[in-house]
């Protein structure tokens, strides 16, 4: 069907059949509902996160710091150049993907990216196998990027296998994009703490490119509780009281095997994912099908939730 | 000549920010020309009278577009551009066929303009923040893709007006924002000197 152009929709207004906000929010989104308020939301998502104190601190620091240089520049003060493309440093499941896509909604609204969508690549997407490949296949992921974030995940591994590695063109193609679309393309380089520190001593060019450090570090058994709860809820389940002591109990033998900290808020939801399906197995075994039984995750439902 | 359209709900004070942005401009005597249907009327009146007889506090009282002639002085040269006064926005669909017709003709000329002044009462929103809504979010947002659009935080001599200025801040910091007040003159200077930047 084709759009309607904004005289028709005004036509409309005009003879009562459509009020004012929405034919402009036709006009705006060409049909989608409307977003309202959307840099609020924006905001509230990032609050909602549980824990990362550090990372929101940071955030409102950036989004303060776009704010003044915007309103500088509309009185001609000297501005500073905004060059925002970030390391994210942390443990997988710690957040660094949902942070980074909240963070292409917010400078969607703020008016620093034109369309904030992400892109989330590794090295497989980046470098090729044969001299040309590479720049050609880092430039097709840099061309979907653009206007919107390319968040490279374990971007360490593209400093693998030394000199002669394909990897280092891709860095050399992805450095010459930063600098030839400044306002189009904001890079996040993500990966493990340690490996990234190394990946940028051993490429000295880069820690100046990257101005934002970020860390995520790992969260407590607490925190991980509270992300349990969340995601129990937004499925529309909770814990009965033997629950909750069962999970703090899963998560802290996790805690002290290591598994944690290499699954973090991914363990979690499987931990969930898992107690969901073995308390519908419970259920239809039982044949107990009431509105109550139906929320409740029991003690029973998570011990050796990993299998 | 380049057009400047006032935009914003009833009672924001289109007109009286016409009308005082262009006495600021040095214009003593106003020569309105009113759109209708059968032609255009114009209307000559010294600046106090406009003031008189065009603002109301009661809301709809520009009922079609008026604009006037202005020019500012840059150095030595002359830079002249049109103001339209429009009829007040609001969401839904207005009972009266009259109303809905100037707010049809507002928006077309909101798209064609080459400069939008989008007023909001800053001193109403700091009463109630909930009076900033999704005409103001769907205004801002197509302004943002014509990238001409200036909001204007008004009715600054009142006291809520500065909670309601943090208020509109947070919400549209991709736009550029200017506090001003039609009773005080206060911002004039900041919107002249962006009118002569974009016309």
């Amino acid at each position: 069907m084709p759009q309607p152009t904004v005289e028709e929709l005004l036509s409309k207004v005009k003879r009562g059949e459509l009020g004012v906000e929405e034919a402009l929010g036709l006009i705006n989104r060409k049909g989608d509902p409307a977003p309202a308020l959307a840099l609020e939301q924006a905001r509230a998502k990032l609050q909602a996160l549980v824990g990362l104190e550090s990372v929101k601190k940071l955030v409102g620091e950036l989004e303060a710091f776009i704010v003044v240089q915007k309103r500088r520049q509309q009185e001609g003060l000297v501005t500073e150049p905004m060059v925002l493309h970030m390391v994210f440093s942390g443990s997988p499941g710690t957040g660094k993907t949902t942070v980074a896509r909240i963070l292409g909604e917010l400078f969607l609204q703020l008016g620093v990216l034109p369309k904030g969508h992400l892109v989330e690549v590794e090295r497989a997407d980046l470098v090729g196998e044969y001299i040309g490949h590479t720049a050609q296949k880092t430039r097709e992921q840099i061309r979907r990027a653009m206007g919107g974030i390319l968040f490279i995940d374990e971007a360490y591994a593209l400093a693998r296998g030394g000199e002669k590695d394909f990897g280092k063109e891709a860095i050399d193609t992805l450095v010459k994009a930063m600098e030839d679309h400044k306002d189009q393309l904001l890079l996040i380089l993500a990966g493990y703490d340690e490996e990234m520190e190394n990946f940028l001593a051993t490429n000295p060019g880069l820690r100046s490119r990257f101005p934002i450090q970020i860390r995520f570090p790992d969260y407590t058994v607490m925190q991980l509780e509270s992300i349990a709860r969340q995601m129990l809820r937004s499925r529309q389940y909770k814990l009965s009281a033997d629950g909750q002591a069962a999970l703090r109990r899963q998560l802290i033998a996790a805690s002290l095997s290591g598994e944690l900290s290499c699954g973090n808020a991914r363990l979690v939801r499987n931990i969930i994912e898992s107690a969901i399906r073995k308390q519908a197995v419970r259920l239809v075994a039982e044949g107990k099908l009431s509105r109550n039984e139906l929320v409740e995750i029991q003690g029973g439902d998570l011990r050796g939730g990993e299998d | 000549m380049r057009r400047t359209a006032v935009i914003g709900r009833p009672n924001a004070g289109k007109t009286a920010f016409t009308i005082s942005f262009a006495t600021y401009l040095g214009f003593q005597t106003l020569r309105f020309v009113r759109r209708q249907a059968e032609g255009s009327v114009e209307l000559e009146l010294s600046a106090e009278a406009a003031k008189g007889d065009l603002v109301s506090p009661l809301p709809h009282k520009t009922t079609q577009i008026q604009s006037l002639e202005l020019e500012c002085t840059v150095g030595k040269g002359k830079r002249q551009f049109e103001l339209f006064d429009t009829c007040g926005l609001m969401e839904g669909i207005h009972p009266e066929g009259e109303i809905r017709l100037a707010m049809a003709q507002s928006l077309m000329l909101l798209r064609d303009a080459d400069l939008v002044m989008h007023i909001i009462d800053a001193a109403l929103i700091g009463k109630d923040q909930s009076s900033l809504g999704v005409l103001e979010e769907e205004l801002a947002t197509w302004g943002r893709t014509r990238g001409n659009h200036l909001i204007l935080a008004n009715k600054m001599d009142l006291a809520s007006a500065n909670q309601g200025l943090r208020t509109i801040e947070r919400h549209f910091s991709a736009l550029p924002i200017i506090a001003t007040s039609a009773r005080t003159g206060q911002g004039f200077r900041e919107v002249k000197k962006y009118v002569l930047r974009i016309l």
